[in-house]
């Protein structure tokens, strides 16, 4: 008879460890399921961050004499005149995109935008509808600073 | 004959044996149908062969990349323009990948094929069925004599739906 009343509380034992093992095993496999890996689309399966960083070493001739891009943004942010900037940035985007994609150029310093150039009213992309892919780089500047350039591009 | 004795204890095994096969039961299907599949990795790799292919081309010093000492990602040296050179970087032959690239830059024009057997197929590529194309284009400066010209690099990947 002991023996018999003594199995009660092993099963009830066994079944609790049991339930709480599946539990545990639930809650770990649900937490680990939620780490799912997507790489559909995006600016990492793109090549926007080439064009970016194309765009800030492409060479700019002022006056005969050759610079970089990021030369010039530097140069219009101390001398605060971006009119060549932007005139060179919508020549080397129109080159790039044409009018088949929206493109937006920003540069910030310190968190606060500073310019930014776009060809909006020169396309006829619908940006509700269409997938955006954003990059961003940084130029150092002096005194330990750095702008920001982002470039924005929705085809 | 069994005493009150014995009969209370194959009662209790009785019982513990209608709970305990079920429980083990349920168990199983629980850990085949709940768990495991909880255990599987979802890894969505669409599109990452042709992205690879693309970023080879970019990036690698043996495809299309400029070095100089350094390797400069998405400046594309002329020398490396050539359809063996860049066969031997991508090795892509037989039924895998079929490559056009088109340069456009300083009013000139070059296009390279890499394995035509694929790349003759481009036209299948306009029906949904199984092959798999994609078309980029990217802003790229060309060095031609030490010097960068801006450019215009159109790749288009021509293979088969996984």
């Amino acid at each position: 008879m002991k023996k018999g009343i003594a199995q009660y509380p092993m099963f009830v034992y066994g079944l609790l460890i049991l339930v709480v093992t599946l539990l545990v095993a639930m809650l770990l496999f649900s937490i680990s399921n939620e780490l799912e890996f997507k790489g559909k689309k995006g600016p990492e399966f793109n090549n926007l961050n080439i064009d970016l960083l194309n765009y800030i070493r492409t060479p700019v001739i002022i006056d005969s004499l050759e610079f970089l891009m990021s030369d010039l943004i530097v140069y219009s942010y101390y001398n605060k005149d971006f009119i060549l900037l932007n005139e060179k940035t919508k020549e080397t985007f129109n080159l790039a995109y044409s009018d088949k994609c929206f493109w937006e150029v920003s540069y910030a310093v310190d968190g606060d935008k500073v310019n930014s150039v776009s060809n909006i009213g020169e396309t006829e992309v619908d940006v509700r509808f269409s997938e955006v892919n954003s990059v961003e780089s940084r130029i150092s500047l002096q005194n330990g600073k750095e702008m920001k350039i982002g470039l924005v591009k929705i085809c | 004959m069994l005493d009150k004795k014995g009969m209370f204890h194959e009662r209790t095994e009785e019982v513990l044996t209608i709970l305990v096969v079920p429980i083990i039961f349920m168990s199983l299907i629980f850990v085949v149908f709940v768990v495991v599949p909880g255990t599987y990795a979802k890894i969505d790799a669409e599109g990452i062969d042709h992205f690879t292919i693309r970023n080879s081309l970019l990036h690698n010093k043996n495809c299309l990349a400029y070095e100089n000492g350094a390797v400069y990602p998405g400046i594309v040296d002329i020398n490396k323009f050539n359809p063996e050179k860049l066969q031997k970087c991508l090795g892509v032959k037989g039924d895998s990948y079929g490559i056009i690239l088109n340069l456009k830059y300083n009013d000139i024009n070059k296009v390279i094929f890499l394995n035509e057997r694929m790349t003759d197929r481009a036209n299948f590529c306009l029906s949904k069925g199984s092959f798999k194309c994609s078309s980029e284009s990217v802003y790229v400066l060309v060095n031609e004599n030490g010097e960068n010209n801006p450019g215009m690099l159109d790749i288009r990947i021509i293979g088969f739906e996984k």
